[in-house]
């Protein structure tokens, strides 16, 4: 086993290492949008829908 | 995780050097001795020391509690030293119930070998019934180091929410956040409730390859990957 080496330098536990500690103990979530599999589904269906209809009726150019 | 300041560093980098001692310990076996202090050039009661002790709880005697290899005075004395130097913060629960698992580790680990119920009463885990899939996988992550040999009253609550947990792994690989899914998967090895299509080994394999990076991660693994064999 290969010894590894730690920062000394500290003599007590000050309230900056035991702040330290706690953020490492409870990380917090990392940041992201997530969309649901199924809505998902009902808005690409939808947008297919949308975009597959006939075109709005429009009067006919007069010649 | 964070990482300010000189101490933050420190900390962050400790952590990293014995979680990787200690992955190192789980996937090479019971083959050689085991003596984490010994492996740290510090002083024995140096605060970065005891604090990284701290944070990574009773995975400090992670090589006795899954392959049962001697415990050294100077582990116990880590422990111990960081259990005493970093008590819990009673609102926090990721702060609360690794602080019970270290010291029922230590209780556990010690001379005489004193059940765990000497130690204090286990924390509260009335969380676990009422958060959302999202939280609760947050919330088990960040208590993988009682995912192990030793029952508590988490591995039937993480047993119960075992779709839940399944679910958060997979958005957790998706994601790439690498401990998480280590250690949710870790959960779901201790509670041996994955759901066969999970693929929980081979999803673990693939943290082990691409999430190495990470010592914590690593450990997540080969702690995960030695219940799911059921040693201990």
């Amino acid at each position: 086993m290969l010894p590894t080496k730690t920062r000394a330098g500290v003599t007590a536990p000050t309230d900056e290492l035991v702040e330290e500690v706690e953020a490492l103990l409870s990380p917090t979530e990392a940041d992201g949008t997530f969309h649901d599999t199924a809505e998902c589904l009902g808005a690409l269906l939808g947008g297919g829908e949308g975009l597959l209809s006939p075109p709005t009726p429009r009067p006919k150019p007069k010649k | 995780m964070t990482t300010t300041g000189r101490n933050g560093s420190a900390v962050h980098e400790t952590v990293q050097r014995i979680a990787h001692t200690v992955a190192s310990a789980l996937h090479n076996g019971g083959g050689n001795p085991f003596d984490l202090s010994a492996s740290l050039i510090t002083h024995a009661d140096d605060p970065v020391a005891l604090a990284a002790a701290r944070v990574l709880g009773a995975d400090v005697l992670a090589p006795w509690a899954f392959l049962g290899m001697p415990v050294s005075q100077g582990d116990l004395a880590l422990a111990g030293g960081a259990a005493r130097a970093f008590p819990p913060d009673t609102s926090s629960v990721p702060s609360t119930w690794t602080h019970w698992g270290l010291t029922a580790a230590l209780h556990r680990a010690g001379p005489g070998g004193a059940p765990a119920a000497v130690a204090a009463a286990e924390p509260e885990v009335a969380w676990a019934v009422d958060g959302s899939w999202q939280q609760i996988t947050h919330r088990f992550a960040q208590l993988a180091s009682l995912a192990g040999p030793t029952a508590t009253a988490l591995l039937p609550a993480a047993a119960a929410r075992a779709d839940d947990l399944s679910r958060g792994f997979v958005r957790a690989m998706r994601r790439q956040d690498w401990v998480q899914a280590a250690a949710v998967g870790r959960w779901l090895a201790a509670a041996g409730c994955a759901p066969a299509s999970l693929g929980l080994a081979a999803g673990l394999a693939l943290v082990a390859q691409v999430g190495a990076g990470d010592a914590r991660a690593a450990l997540h693994v080969r702690a995960a990957q030695a219940l799911a064999r059921g040693e201990r």
